[in-house]
């Protein structure tokens, strides 16, 4: 009834419409926010996964099939919260220089 | 756990006292569990991080000086166990670094599910541990004469130092995706704030800025690349994933997700597209921070990568052919990587963005080893392990000579910007008058970087090259591309290199400073002589570090039982809710 | 397994009709996070979008996922986020700046990863006929509805016992990016002056 296919589609959209936040924003907190988009999409694609391979059913490592890929949310899950805690300390220590948040990368460091 | 790791420390360091074998097999009965003793050196690690912090916050004892010599222990303590446990006879030096055998019988690996393996101890990744905790000791040192450092917050950068090289020492160990995951991040956010740790300089802040941006988009890729993976073959495990893509006759999707994975590993190593965060970082880091993060953290990331590449490219990139294979993949990244590296190095103006880029191209002279590896385990069988493992031990020989001439170069570098106050390149101009020692020293060390005769850089290079040449012979035409690209490449790095030795030796420097002395404090001395020394010794006795990197051997496990894929009948899904809803 | 075991026709539309909601929803506020000019509102549909994602993980069997969902995303980071914004820019609200060019790059980039995605995940069925082997990926998921033990019970099990180490060492990540953060963004005491050379 569910159409995995429904969710990896939103796994897949998700995903980009981040990537092309973290591509094209200019403000940093915005970029944080895509990048969020980005970690959840990849979150629902590892879910639905889980959810598919529990599905199956049958062979002797069923267990750790389904599971690992929940369990690897949970992980991103409290990876990627620390993360955005040390991007917002990042974010603040500069804004402290620099009292703007739209910093654009390109005009002060270039490549 | 904590007195347990207590014990483990004090074991440790009888075992420097002359105790080696005994006392680990005590240690091994202590931690009550032979696998859980592996695992001995990390733990020490771990009680050392909480350590510094305590003595962080105590009145007492907190001084430098402490801080200092609990990181000492805690990075000279888990190497010696590592080398203990792996020469097996003697603790410091082995002739040959034998007796693996002796331990690779054990199982190495901690789990409890047959497929959910999350670390293994092989030659391979003790190598890459003892490696990158011998570069944490080298950095410390630099610490130790860095004076752009705040004292204050000694004790906060050394435990992101001993959280960071832990990571390191699980990603080089990790053979799960989810234990290389959250390996890189610990690395990884550690070292984001290692790079911002001059809190009031600007370049510092925004050069961590954009790590922290590079590194958190090229995880969540990452991550989606896993998902990808993980939807195929229904593991994490990369040994049982790269036996069942066999079995996945998908070229579009396998070739995306190891793309996607190899998106998170480039970044670490500073492989061409990813790579755009490394000169920023670099400039802006202090600088044993900076040197820290070329060689340890490049060289993390390619132990994951190869031991990735050599796990995937076994069976399963053969499907994946029409669109992508390893070995021209990573062909082509490291003869881009090398070339954006050197271009881009002619045109610094900074010291320490030209030794950046350098060390970009140095990532790509490194991929010759990752193809080789790839080759070796396209070709499969006992030819293509052993061709693997030639690959393997190139790249992980270089990293030693790369190490050496790179933490020394950076320590010229921090010594003369303790006394200038600046690293550009007019900082160096007529130095050899200033303190003709130090020049010849840089000197010495540019060259090995070049990797010209007499110094040990060249015995590295050398060595990449025939691991290359033995793939090509293998039937890889590519890999001489590769390497006509390299050597193409190594002729333009001369013009840098070069140009700062010109600087140094003829140019002369600035009419203030020109003929004041340029002092160097014991520490520098050890730090820059002594791996100038070791570059030129090493180039006689080269073949010292052979053994132990021929060592670095990939523990590869045999096909599983569980390797087949979960079949689920084709004629009829089994679907439990009834066919009511959905036609 | 709250929806997916019942069994009614009547329940079954109104489970599609919830599924579908929350679907579009989650979807509309991912893409008005990029859309929106406005950093507060960029903020709330990240945080509608969050939720929807823990809604679809309801519908994916994973209810605790949902529920950590609801307590570190929706819960912490957006509050974080939100906090970011107010710490970094003393008026509520900040318009993004855009140049042309990083657009550019945005939609080549995006289109580059996400074709093929959408080829892989989606646009599968064409070549699922041909290749029997293909059946083995995950694309030709079909709704496997058996009732895999997915639960918070066997999830609670893997955590102890075969992810344990994984999940220490997620502490020690904590236990530095607590450090870290602390510490670039603590009063800066420390920074009148440098002290001198160690010992």
């Amino acid at each position: 009834m569910l159409e995995p296919k429904i969710v990896f589609a939103l796994a897949a959209v998700l995903f980009s419409v981040g990537l092309y936040g973290v591509l094209s924003r200019g403000n940093l907190v915005l970029l944080l926010m895509s990048l969020e988009l980005m970690l959840n999409a990849a979150n629902v694609a590892l879910v639905g996964v889980a959810r598919y391979w529990a599905g199956m059913g049958g062979a002797a490592d069923d267990f750790s099939r389904a599971h690992s890929g929940q369990f690897f949310t949970l992980m991103v899950m409290a990876v990627a919260a620390a993360e955005v805690g040390v991007g917002l300390a990042i974010i603040v220590a500069v804004f402290r220089r620099k009292h703007t948040s739209a910093a654009d990368l390109a005009t002060e460091l270039k490549h | 756990m904590l007195l347990e790791a207590a014990e483990t420390a004090t074991n440790a360091l009888q075992g420097v006292v002359g105790l080696p074998q005994e006392s680990y097999r005590a240690l091994a009965g202590i931690i009550g569990n032979d696998t859980l003793s592996y695992f001995a050196p990390e733990l020490v690690i771990c009680v050392a991080m909480l350590l510094v912090l305590l003595v962080d916050v105590s009145d007492k004892l907190r001084s430098p000086r402490n801080l200092m010599l609990v990181a000492l222990v805690a990075l000279a303590a888990p190497a010696l166990m590592i080398l203990g446990k792996w020469g097996g006879e003697a603790l410091f030096f082995y002739p040959a670094w034998g007796n693996l055998a002796q331990y690779s019988n054990l199982e190495g690996h901690i789990s409890l599910q047959p497929d959910s393996h999350m670390l293994v101890f092989d030659g391979f990744a003790n190598f890459f541990k003892v490696f990158v905790l011998a570069s944490g000791l080298i950095t410390l040192g630099m610490i130790h004469l860095d004076k752009g450092t705040p004292r204050r917050s000694l004790g906060e950068m050394l435990t992101l130092l001993l959280g960071s090289v832990l990571g390191m020492m699980l990603l080089a160990s990790a053979t799960n995706l989810l234990m290389i995951y959250l390996s890189i991040e610990f690395m990884s956010l550690a070292s984001f704030i290692l790079v911002a740790f001059k809190r009031r300089d600007r370049k510092g802040t925004e050069g961590a800025l954009k790590y922290m941006l590079f590194g958190a988009v090229s995880s969540g890729v990452m991550i989606y690349g896993i998902s990808l993976l993980y939807g195929m073959a229904g593991t994490l495990d990369i040994a049982l994933i790269g036996q069942r893509l066999a079995q996945v006759n998908d070229p579009l999707a396998i070739a995306m997700a190891l793309m996607m994975v190899t998106v998170g590993f480039g970044y670490k190593m500073s492989i061409a597209p990813m790579h755009f965060w490394a000169p920023d970082a670099y400039e802006g880091a202090p600088t044993p921070v900076t040197a820290f993060l070329s060689v340890a953290s490049k060289a993390a990331g390619f132990a994951v990568f190869i031991r990735f590449i050599d796990a995937m490219s076994a069976q399963s990139t053969g499907n994946a052919l029409p669109i992508i294979n390893w070995v021209s993949f990573v062909a082509v990244i490291g003869a881009v990587t090398m070339t954006v590296g050197n271009l881009t190095a002619i045109w610094q103006p900074n010291v320490k963005r030209m030794l950046a880029y350098s060390s970009i191209a140095h990532a790509g002279y490194l991929m010759i080893g990752a193809a080789v590896v790839a080759a070796g385990g396209e070709i499969g069988g006992e030819a293509g392990a052993r061709i693997a493992d030639v690959g393997g031990s190139a790249t992980a020989f270089y990293l030693v000579a790369y190490c050496l001439m790179n933490f020394g170069a950076f320590a010229v570098v921090q010594v003369v910007a303790n006394e200038t106050g600046r690293d550009d390149m007019n900082a160096f101009d007529g130095l050899f008058k200033r303190n003709p020692t130090l020049a010849v020293v840089m000197a010495i060390l540019l060259l090995s970087l070049l990797g010209i005769p007499p110094t040990f850089g060249f015995i590295g290079k050398a060595r990449l090259f025939m691991a290359g040449l033995e793939a090509a012979q293998a039937g890889y035409p590519i890999m001489t591309v590769l390497l006509v690209i390299a050597a193409v490449n190594t002729t333009v790095s001369c013009y840098y290199y070069f140009r700062l030795i010109r600087g140094m030796f003829i140019t002369p420097g600035e009419a203030a400073t020109a003929n004041r002395p340029l002092i160097v404090s014991n520490t520098g001395w050890l730090m820059a002589g002594g791996s100038a020394v070791l570059t030129l010794a090493l180039f006689v006795a080269g073949s010292f570090f052979i053994g132990p990197a021929d060592e670095a051997r990939l523990k590869r496990r045999p096909h599983l039982e569980g390797a087949a894929m979960p079949q689920h009948d084709q004629g009829h899904v089994e679907v439990k809710r009834g066919d009511g809803s959905k036609g | 397994m709250l929806l997916a075991e019942a069994n009614t026709p009547v329940t079954d539309w109104i489970y599609t009709l919830v599924f579908m909601a929350v679907f579009v929803t989650t979807l509309m506020a991912g893409l008005w996070v990029v859309i929106a000019r406005d950093v507060i509102r960029a903020g709330v549909s990240l945080f509608i979008c969050l939720s929807g994602v823990a809604g679809i993980y309801f519908f994916l069997n994973a209810q605790f996922l949902a529920v950590v969902q609801i307590m570190v995303y929706v819960g912490g980071t957006t509050v974080l986020i939100l906090f970011g914004v107010m710490l970094t820019n003393r008026a509520p609200v900040l318009t993004s700046r855009r140049a042309t060019d990083r657009t550019l790059a945005g939609w080549l980039a995006t289109v580059i990863v996400a074709a093929p995605l959408f080829v892989i995940l989606v646009g599968r069925d064409l070549m699922e006929k041909k290749d029997v082997k293909t059946a083995n990926g995950w694309f030709t998921m079909k709704e496997a509805a058996a009732q895999a033990p997915i639960n918070t019970v066997a999830l609670g099990d893997a955590l102890l016992t075969s992810y344990i180490l994984p999940f220490e060492i997620a502490s020690l990540v904590l236990l530095v990016a607590l450090v870290g953060s602390a510490y670039l963004a603590r009063r800066r005491e420390d920074e009148s002056g440098i002290e001198g050379r160690l010992s």
